[in-house]
């Protein structure tokens, strides 16, 4: 840096001394001197004028790297305290860090780590940390270390992970890849801890199962003595006393089903609801479906276009879970198409598939609502306005039950024009 | 001849194993409009006692009831010489559908969701099983 300056500062010199040169030549030519200390005095004074005009600038180049030089060593001292920082940050965050390769084998984890495993820090590090990873939803879980080589992004997924002492933590997952100086794909990873909270949905779940469960009991007194009230009297009663037991008969019904709808739910979220397989007869299975709502169907005015009436013959599943997801979508198409409407349900059995398409003639499922009818306690913008009540559980219940029998729901659908659900189960 | 008549116009006799009190005495009620004998038990241990003493021709048992429950109550019936071939409809809430095939695998005859149907769908049933 210093050859530098004296160079620059040699280049100003020449340059300025050449320009004064010139400039005390022309000086000296306007005013009266003899001609032999001419040349002298011009020479004399440029000289003198080079070598300050020299000493100047190399002065305040060499003010100049100074500051330079001060300015890096404060630059750097910044960079090495905010390394510094960003380390005990890292070491000491209550979140779980863990710092991964490409294949999943972790470089180093934090103190918070450690104690989420109930371990020493060495001791995690060198391992796979995917192997120690499981969840509920296989399929997703497995999914992660390949969206990682990809360079995605993993967000929010709930894994279990084992302690050392056996233990099992519920944690929350995500992971972030960047690729280092080198191009090697690496990654972070967070746990947070979420055990605690699933402590608490699970004490919540198993208040409404409970409280749901204890309900029934009076419902079905309520239901029985009132049919044996009807039974003995209805000859006796005027016709808006027979409307007022028609409506206790009805809200009962409504009661009851959302009794029914609090259970599940609550079932589903304790993952008490397990498929038990069985053979049953489909062609049963549909017309129970159809006496279920075709009275309510009558009372809607809305026609069911079906062949369900077909023959359809023997099929492996649980008909418990399978009867609470299509008899749910059955009645939503029913209750969301207005009067004159049609509700269209048609079955396929094959060598492989059994699919059940349900298409109705109703208000539509608007655009931006879509992504959520399947989310919990979710109901789309347009059922109020149409006056449809609801609990915004149904879709959920039938989304959650297909899964565990293996199959899947999709849905297509216009405003206005009507939605088509269509369920594939394996056969 | 006359001992057909007899059986066919004879009353036909039930016991209603149910710990719901207010259930209880709704399905008594009912099979009474119906002419049965009715004895009742609002736990499984008197349930057994009765069943073995009263000897009914059909029982409609509660699965979940205090001291024994619906399956002990069916094992122990089906150990009986008199109780094996007595007619047994379990009554369940809707819950207990896992249980179904334990019920079934104890010797229930049927079952019923109790949640799930009218008084007289159970009286309907409860005739049609003495006939079959």
């Amino acid at each position: 840096m210093h050859k530098y300056t004296m160079q620059t500062a040699l280049i100003y010199a020449i340059f300025t001394g050449v320009a004064l040169f010139g400039v005390t030549f022309a000086i000296a030519q306007t005013i009266d001197i003899p001609a032999s200390v001419y040349p002298i005095l011009v020479t004399g004074l440029s000289l003198f004028l080079i070598v300050l005009s020299s000493v100047s600038v190399y002065q305040s180049l060499r003010i100049y790297e100074s500051a330079n030089v001060i300015a890096k060593d404060i630059t750097k001292g910044m960079v090495a305290q905010s390394q510094d920082l960003f380390v005990e940050l890292y070491r000491n965050s209550p979140v779980p860090y863990l710092l991964i390769d490409r294949n999943g084998t972790t470089e180093s984890v934090n103190f918070s780590t450690a104690r989420l495993f109930n371990t020493e820090i060495t001791k995690l590090e060198g391992i796979n940390i995917f192997n120690l990873i499981e969840g509920d939803d296989v399929q997703k879980i497995a999914l992660i270390p390949e969206y990682f080589k990809e360079g995605r992004f993993v967000n929010d997924i709930e894994v279990r992970v084992h302690r050392s002492d056996g233990v099992v933590r519920w944690v929350i997952l995500s992971l972030f890849s960047f690729n280092d100086k080198n191009g090697n794909r690496r990654g972070l990873m967070t746990l947070v801890d979420i055990t605690k909270q699933k402590q608490i949905d699970k004490a919540k779940s198993e208040f409404v199962s409970l409280a749901s469960h204890q309900l029934r009991t009076p419902i079905s007194a309520m239901r029985w003595n009132l049919e044996l009230f009807s039974t003995a009297t209805l000859a006796q009663l005027n016709e808006m006393q027979k409307s007022y037991i028609l409506k206790i008969e009805n809200t009962l019904s409504r009661m009851q089903s959302l009794i029914d709808d609090f259970l599940n739910v609550s079932k589903l979220e304790l993952g008490t609801l397990v498929a038990q397989r069985a053979p049953f007869d489909l062609t049963q299975f549909f017309s129970s479906i159809l006496d279920e709502y075709r009275v309510y169907a009558q009372q809607r005015e809305v026609e069911i276009a079906t062949n369900w009436g077909d023959t359809f013959g023997e099929y492996v599943s649980d008909s418990h879970l399978l009867n609470m997801a299509v008899s749910n979508v059955m009645g939503n198409a029913l209750k969301y198409t207005p009067e004159h409407g049609t509700v269209y349900a048609f079955t396929e059995l094959t060598d492989t598939q059994l699919t059940i398409q349900i298409r109705d003639t109703g208000i539509g499922i608007p655009e931006e609502d879509k992504e959520m009818i399947f989310s919990k306690l979710f109901r789309a913008s347009n059922t109020q306005v149409y006056g449809a009540s609801g609990t915004g559980l149904g879709l959920y219940i039938v989304k959650e039950a297909i899964g565990i029998l293996g199959g899947t729901i999709t849905f297509e659908s216009k405003v206005g024009q009507g939605t088509t659900f269509t369920i594939v189960l394996p056969k | 001849m006359v001992l057909l008549l007899y059986m066919e116009t004879s009353p036909k006799s039930i016991l209603i194993i149910e710990d719901e009190a207010d259930l209880r005495e709704a399905l008594k009620t009912v099979f009474m409009y119906e002419e049965f004998t009715v004895h009742t038990a609002p736990d499984g241990e008197e349930g057994l006692k009765t069943a073995l003493e009263k000897k009914p021709d059909i029982i409609l048992l509660d699965v979940l009831m205090p001291k024994m429950d619906g399956v002990t109550v069916l094992k122990n019936l089906r150990a009986d010489e008199w109780g094996k071939g007595v007619k047994v409809i379990v009554l369940t809430a809707l819950d207990d559908l896992e249980k179904v095939a334990e019920i079934i695998s104890a010797g229930g005859d049927d079952y019923i969701v109790k949640t799930n149907i009218t008084l007289s769908a159970i009286a309907q049933k409860v005739k049609q099983k003495l006939v079959a």
